[in-house]
This record gives structure tokens, C-alpha cells and sequence, in this order.
């Protein structure tokens, strides 16, 4: 996926703040907002993918408190990807930008997340992703819950609760971000048009679970097959199939829809997270383009580029 | 909103799970049930179920009476200092829901006994209405019977006898409940808080 200088795509998405420990509170998001602030500032040593050899790092930030938005520019150094050629076809000429050492490809993304929770769905914080290569939305989740991770190790009173037991005793807990992306009027069109031919949810398995399968053998999670019937009335399929997927909210954490669009070959499948509905993978994403940009767009940056970040603002504030 | 987990909550104590509390909460009250029955169906001469000088109008007062000194206990539990009351119990948990989770939690002693006797209170209400329900109803069943009676050539007896057989199992329930809760109660509140054991 090759970046255009004058454009950019940008995918709706919500930040849901979870915790490791059960019963618990949620915080809110300001209270992790703090912690990105601080890896900027401080400089803190970039999180690594693929074998130490991809770097990402949050770059800047900035919060409005007028309009109650965050925006982070999360930056991604790719050192594997092969150097970038610029040719003149008509001189039949090209030249190659060789990377210096410990130098990667760069790809910088700007996030734009609302400090105010969606209506209706608590912990959930819209936000707005500028898709960039190198920067999955489990990849940005990562990067956001690195930041989280190491600071509440380093200091054990920064997130911490009393068991609902009675106990007085004040317990650490880790929380931690889902980058949920939202799904297309294309899904609803797919759903009310093809064919479902399954749900499936599934919870992962305890650790201690599968133990009597051997010692090769582990269990890792359980499913839910459910069957959705082809007489849901026309206009109610995605009404009665989100509902479903909420409904087990409690018991399974991760529903997959699998559909068949009409006409096409083959049956795809979408995940979905059951407590907020939103999307787990980036099939049927919901995405918007925003341009033409000028001053044109480079495909890095240091800082926020602020008429890029304007333009996302004013797309999250209706989304809002 | 009013909200049904907060309203079932003096049942919690039904939910809670440790090392001998099945045999107070369950065993005992279901032994003494039975034996009440036994007794019920072998005596000579039947007890009054409703009525004057019947069971229920003994138990009513009785139960009428007792979610006073539960609720001065269980304020006294929430505001007691000293002893082991705030060290988490290691085998004893209580379904408790918090933050949007519901699990059986690990409780301090102090939670555990103001759940035991709020579930007393609950459980001594319950009673009282078991009791004065018959006897407020007494007339009715009465009358109910004796319709009954009249028109059908075949009626038995014996559902009449079942009926207050369960009347009888009912009320012996919550009595054994009461009796064998309210025990385990005294036990932590003469002894137990006021001792540190590991």
C-alpha cells in the first residue's frame, strides 16, 4: 500500500479501556492519556516487532481540551523494508535512497481519540486511525499497552484497587487498551444481501484447562456454534445478529460471523468484539479519505501535522 | 434503577462457599426438616398448622421478633475493631459482582458475617410471612376444603395431608435455617472476632 502525498485514509475505530483484574475499576482514559504524554517526553525506549528489528515509538502528542480530543503520532522505523527508488521514466534514470545504519523505512500515523466516551457504550472512546503500512490496529494496541505495561511495572501504586471482598489492602492491576475497529455500511449491505451461514463465539481457556487431553495437547479456547436462520425479516439480519453478539457479551468475549456476499465465490469471515460490536480485523472496516492535503504529506514525521490533524478532529467531533 | 442483584443481595449468603458452611447453611436446616415431618406425621394427635395455638401463630411472633437483634448484629460486625475482621478468609468466597465482573470473591471475615446475618434477617422476614400468611389464610383454605369436599365424591384427603406436609417442611426449613445460621453467628461474634489467628 503505497501513500499519495495529497490524500490519506483514515479508519473509525474506538479505544476501549480494559483491566487485567477481575471486579477491577475501569480508569478512565486520561489516566493512560498521561502515561503516552510521559513516553514522549521522556523518551521512551521504542517498543520492537519482528525480532527487535521494527521500532515504533509515540512521536508527539497533543490535547485539546476546547474540543476534548487527543492526538498521538505514533512512528514506525522499518529497517527490512528494501530502500525506496525514485526513477525519471522519460531519462529512462533512477536513483535509490540507501538507509544509513540502524536506520528504517519510516511511517508515521496520526491518531485522533476522543476523551469523551461514545453514548451508550461505556470505556469506549472513539477514535480515528490514519492507515499507514506497518500500523495494524493490533500493532497500534500494542504500541499504546507497551507504554502502559512498563510503567505500572516500574511503579506499582500507579493503578491500584480494593478487592470487593472487604479487603483494606490496596491491589496493583494492569489496564489496558482494545483498538476496535467499526464496520462499513458495506458489512450491513453483505449481511442483508448474502448469506450468513454461522456464528461462532468463542472465550479463550483457563490455563489449567485441556490437562487431561496429555501432555502435547492444551485447550485454548471454547466455542459457541450458533445457526442463524434465513427467515430474519429483510432490513432486521444485522438489527438481530448484533443483538445476538451482545447478548453473550458476558460469557464469550469474541464472536465470528461468517458470510458469503452474494455473488462472490466463497464465504469470508468477521470477527467482532460482543461487548461493543466493533470489528477485530480490518475486513470491512469502516474508512473515510481525507484530501487533497497541501501542504502535501510525507510519509514520516517528527510532529504533528496539523492541517491533517485538523481535518481528523472535525471527523471524529461528528462522529461524536 | 432498581436492580434485582441488589435486592437478592441478603441471599448472597447462599452463594457463599467454604469448608463447613454447607452443613450450617444446608445439612442441618434439611435434617431438622425431616425430623419435624417424622414427628408431624407419627404423633397421635396433629398439631395445629394455622389457627389458634397452631404452629404458625407460635412461629409468627417468633420471627417477627428476631430481624432486630440481627440487624444490631450485623451493625455491630460493620463497626467492630480489632480481631482477625479484616483478614481475607482463605477458603471461603461469596458471589459478588464489582466494576461488571461476577465472581466468587474472597471475603474478610467481617463481610462474611455481615452477609450471614443480613441473610438471617432476610430469612426471619421470610418466615414471619410464611407464618402469617397460613394464618391469615387459614379461612380460605378452610373454606376451599370444604367446597372441595362437597363437590367431588372422590376427593382425597391425602392431598390435604401433602399440602401441610409441605406447610410443615416449609416452616421447619427456615426454623433450621435460623437456628443452625444464628449458631454459627453467635460462634463468630462470642469468639472468633476477637481473636488473631493465621
Amino acid at each position: 500500500m503505497a501513500l499519495k502525498a495529497h490524500e490519506r485514509e483514515v479508519l473509525y475505530a474506538d479505544i476501549i479501556v480494559k483491566r487485567r483484574a477481575e471486579q477491577a475499576p475501569y480508569p478512565p482514559l486520561s489516566s493512560l492519556v498521561s502515561l503516552w504524554q510521559k513516553a514522549r517526553d521522556t523518551k521512551l525506549s521504542p517498543k520492537t516487532f519482528e525480532a527487535g528489528t521494527v521500532t515504533a515509538i509515540i512521536g508527539d502528542y497533543r490535547v485539546d481540551l476546547a474540543s476534548q480530543t487527543l492526538t498521538l503520532l505514533v512512528s514506525v522505523a522499518d529497517p527490512n523494508a528494501s530502500d525506496p527508488t525514485f526513477a525519471n521514466h522519460v531519462k529512462r534514470s533512477s536513483r535509490t535512497v540507501a538507509k544509513g545504519p540502524d536506520e528504517g523505512h519510516e511511517y508515521s500515523a496520526h491518531i485522533v481519540i476522543s476523551l469523551i466516551e461514545r453514548k451508550g457504550i461505556p470505556n469506549a472512546y472513539p477514535c480515528l486511525i490514519e492507515r499507514v503500512p506497518t500500523l495494524s490496529g493490533p500493532r497500534l494496541q500494542s504500541i499504546l499497552n507497551d507504554v502502559i505495561s512498563r510503567y505500572c511495572a516500574q511503579d506499582q501504586t500507579l493503578f491500584t484497587y480494593k478487592a470487593a471482598g472487604g479487603q483494606k489492602v490496596a491491589k496493583p492491576y494492569l489496564p489496558h487498551v482494545d483498538v476496535s475497529l467499526l464496520a462499513s455500511e458495506q458489512f450491513e449491505n453483505d449481511i442483508e444481501t448474502g448469506t450468513v451461514s454461522g456464528l461462532k463465539f468463542t472465550k479463550p481457556a483457563a490455563s489449567s484447562a485441556g490437562t487431561a487431553l496429555g501432555k502435547f495437547l492444551t485447550t485454548t479456547d471454547y466455542s459457541l456454534n450458533v445457526k442463524v436462520s434465513k427467515d430474519i425479516p429483510a432490513g432486521k439480519r444485522l438489527e438481530t445478529i448484533m443483538k445476538g453478539i451482545r447478548a453473550q457479551a458476558s460469557a464469550y468475549p469474541k464472536a465470528v460471523v461468517y458470510l458469503k456476499p452474494m455473488g462472490a465465490a466463497s464465504s469470508s469471515s468477521v470477527a467482532f468484539d460482543t461487548q461493543t460490536g466493533n470489528l477485530l480485523g480490518e475486513a470491512y472496516t469502516r474508512k473515510r479519505r481525507i484530501g487533497p492535503l497541501d501542504p502535501l504529506l510525507r510519509n514520516g514525521s517528527e510532529t504533528i501535522v496539523t492541517h491533517l490533524e485538523a481535518k481528523m478532529v472535525k471527523l471524529l467531533l461528528a462522529e461524536r | 434503577m432498581v436492580r434485582i442483584y441488589e435486592i437478592a443481595r441478603p441471599f448472597a449468603f447462599l452463594t457463599a462457599k467454604g469448608p463447613t458452611l454447607r452443613w450450617y447453611r444446608d445439612v442441618l436446616p434439611l435434617v431438622f426438616a425431616g425430623l419435624c415431618l417424622a414427628t408431624y406425621l407419627m404423633l397421635p394427635v396433629k398439631i395445629r398448622l394455622v389457627g389458634s395455638e397452631s404452629i404458625s401463630s407460635v412461629m409468627a411472633p417468633l420471627f417477627a421478633g428476631l430481624p432486630g437483634f440481627f440487624i444490631a448484629a450485623l451493625a455491630a460486625v460493620a463497626t467492630f475493631q480489632g480481631g482477625d475482621l479484616d483478614r481475607e478468609m482463605k477458603r471461603t468466597t461469596i458471589w459478588i459482582s464489582a466494576n461488571g465482573d461476577a465472581s466468587d470473591t474472597y471475603v474478610t471475615l467481617r463481610v462474611f458475617l455481615c452477609h450471614l446475618f443480613a441473610y438471617l434477617t432476610l430469612l426471619s422476614l421470610v418466615g414471619f410471612l410464611i407464618s402469617a400468611s397460613a394464618a391469615v389464610l387459614a379461612g380460605n383454605i378452610g373454606f376451599a376444603q370444604e367446597q372441595a369436599t362437597a363437590t367431588q365424591a372422590t376427593w382425597d384427603d391425602a392431598v390435604w395431608e401433602f399440602a401441610k406436609g409441605i406447610y410443615v417442611v416449609l416452616i421447619a426449613l427456615v426454623t433450621g435455617s435460623v437456628l443452625s445460621c444464628t449458631a454459627l453467628g453467635l460462634y463468630f461474634l462470642a469468639e472468633r472476632i476477637h481473636q488473631e489467628l493465621d
